[in-house]
């Protein structure tokens, strides 16, 4: 059998070639950047830990033994055990799935609707952006942590409510930096070619605005993870979110703190937990940034 | 061949700033057969880029608004479309080339999607079919099929123009408006595109409305020229009548602003003052502060655009019937 060498060109598979190149781009600018790694290696990390919880804890969430109350980190031990006996360590591992949740789910909620309200606001302007903009500016003339107590003690304590106060509370950042940057974007003279070649509304915000405001969002994401776990854990710390027995790391340091002075591992090592994954996730957000903009592309 | 694809009719849009108003196209009237190239020519602020936007219905509302006219496309009114028919009009029948091809095309997008992405929106076809139609239209240009996955920033800017114009050109459109299309390019790029853009409207049969300020550029090209001033037409009419035989006093001003190879002149004769403000025309012939000739009569009464020859139109009393009539 022959094949014409038109045939073989035709068959060009363009989707693959593109794909490939877009995800290497980004990943080989990551690469580069060695503290985008390092955070990229901590956030796996602790993914890990959430996923292999039940393999990695050497003992269970709620195992009290208060024989061995106040144990300073050893061998057995590794962090220590707290005031019922818990292994510190396994409360900690056990712990990563609701700051790893709640961070995960309120970020994404608070970008959903944030990035709705800012990119409406931005791309209309006028008086839906009046309207929207002052629904916003309220809710910043509320300090988000006193927006989070109000909202979990009108819908009472829970996981499914913190989630809920805290993605509220970082909504209007979102909607100002889209709102911000869509503002900026849609002025180019490629978003007016994109009109007149007969895109939509939806088309050009979805395809043309949003992809180019994508760095500041992106930062803001990983940015609002790290805030969104704080809050839960501020929450929790003032006894407002995950209820103690619960392993909730805010909660942990809440239950610790009456003992720094004698056992200082308790609220020690829930404190470093919730560092190291912030760490992680902002100098990972900007890595991002820096990969994902063409502009510094070489 | 002899019907009108585009016919414009006094079509009049209005910039509202404020308590200002700025009127960019005033009364402005022409016509466009198929496969035509009309070129436009105006300095800054003419009005040109206005004209090319309304006819997509494309003018920034706010500031601007079209207060009065048609703009017949294949038929029927443009500004009477819905948004829907619109949106199918723009990039399928109507495409347009911008002046910057810096900024014109997305920077995250890569140029091969960004071609494919009008055929997609204009043609029901898989992703697949659009990128081996963006293939081809890349080909056409003359850029490599491989670099359908390359941004825009890794292209010089006269292979980003001829992307944007594989873009404009991918639907094969009816109306090609090419907004300064090479202002930005330097010379040598400037004829190659030139003649890109010739090649591929003869091939499409397109008609074509290529607005610029080289009057060079125009002679290469366009088989009419209408010469804007103030948002008016001031002068119309097929290539020899406007360079052998210009007759309004800022077409003859033009020209006299162009370097001549033949004659060794010391100086060039360019027009005297400014353009007026747009926001405070004057009451009559808005060239009346700047023309050589102009007389009292000029000053208090508008001319209209009259023809003096078969397809050679002036605006302007010098070469007016109507005023003989009227004194």
């Amino acid at each position: 059998m022959t094949v014409t060498p038109t045939a073989i060109d035709t068959s060009i598979d363009v989707s693959s070639i593109k794909k490939e190149t877009l995800l290497q781009q980004t990943w080989n600018g990551l690469k580069k950047n060695r503290l985008a790694m390092v955070g990229l290696f901590l956030i796996i990390l602790l993914l890990f830990v959430t996923i292999f919880a039940d393999f990695i804890a050497p003992y269970g969430v709620d195992d009290q033994d208060l024989t061995r109350a106040y144990t300073a980190p050893c061998k057995e031990f590794i962090f220590g055990t707290d005031d019922f006996g818990r292994d510190i360590f396994s409360r900690i591992v056990y712990g990563s799935r609701y700051s790893l949740m709640i961070g995960a789910v309120a970020a994404t909620l608070s970008a959903v609707i944030g990035m709705l309200i800012g990119s409406l606001a931005g791309f209309y302007g006028g008086k839906t952006d009046n309207i929207l903009m002052r629904f916003i500016d309220i809710m910043l003339a509320i300090p988000s942590t006193l927006l989070g107590i109000s909202i979990v003690a009108a819908l009472g304590n829970g996981i499914r409510n913190v989630i809920i106060a805290v993605a509220i509370g970082a909504v209007p950042a979102y909607a100002r930096i889209v709102r911000a940057s869509i503002l900026s974007v849609k002025e180019q003279e490629y978003i007016e070619a994109a009109r007149s070649i007969g895109a939509s509304d939806f088309r050009i915000i979805m395809h043309h605005i949003l992809p180019n405001c994508l760095a500041p969002i992106i930062v803001q994401i990983t940015m609002s993870v790290a805030k969104a776990i704080l809050e839960a854990s501020a929450l929790s710390f003032i006894g407002l979110g995950v209820q103690p027995p619960s392993a909730e790391w805010g909660a942990m340091l809440s239950a610790g703190r009456a003992y720094i002075r004698k056992a200082w591992w308790i609220v020690t090592f829930p404190g470093l937990a919730i560092a190291t994954l912030i760490f992680g996730l902002n100098l990972f957000g900007d890595g991002l940034r820096d990969a994902l903009d063409p502009k510094l592309k070489t | 061949m002899d019907e009108n694809i585009l016919s414009i009719r006094d079509l009049s849009v209005h910039f509202i700033k404020d308590k200002s108003v700025v009127k960019a196209v005033n009364h402005l009237s022409l016509d466009l057969k198929a496969g035509e190239t009309l070129g436009l020519v105006g300095e800054t602020g003419a009005g040109k880029t206005t004209t090319a936007l309304s006819i997509m219905n494309l003018v920034p509302n706010p500031p601007g608004k079209i207060v009065g006219g048609e703009i017949i496309f294949e038929g029927t009114d443009v500004l009477k479309r819905s948004k829907l028919e619109l949106r199918k009009m723009r990039g399928r029948e109507v495409s347009m080339i911008f002046q910057d091809p810096m900024t014109s095309l997305n920077p995250v997008m890569t140029v091969g999607d960004q071609i494919a992405e009008v055929v997609r929106l204009h043609n029901q076809c898989s992703k697949a079919d659009a990128a081996v139609q963006a293939q081809k239209m890349l080909e056409l240009v003359g850029i490599n099929a491989e670099r359908y996955g390359d941004y825009p920033h890794q292209f010089s800017g006269g292979m980003k123009q001829r992307v944007v114009i594989a873009i404009a050109l991918a639907c094969s459109p009816k109306l090609l408006i090419a907004d300064e299309p090479t202002t930005a390019l330097d010379v040598t790029i400037q004829a190659q595109v030139l003649e890109l853009m010739n090649d591929l409207k003869t091939k499409f049969n397109t008609s074509m409305i290529l607005i610029t300020h080289d009057l060079g550029v125009v002679a290469q090209v366009c088989d009419k020229v209408a010469i804007m001033y103030a948002g008016e037409i001031v002068e119309t009419g097929d290539l020899d009548a406007i360079y052998d035989n210009a007759k309004h006093p800022y077409t003859i001003g033009l020209f006299g602003s162009i370097p001549d190879l033949d004659n060794d002149t010391e100086r060039l004769s360019p027009i005297a003052g400014l353009m007026p403000d747009p926001t405070a025309l004057p009451d009559g012939c808005s060239f009346s502060p700047r023309c050589p000739h102009c007389t009292q009569y000029c000053k208090d009464h508008d001319p209209a655009l009259e023809e003096i020859d078969p397809g050679h139109s002036v605006k302007c009393w010098l070469y007016s019937q109507q005023r003989e009539v009227e004194e």
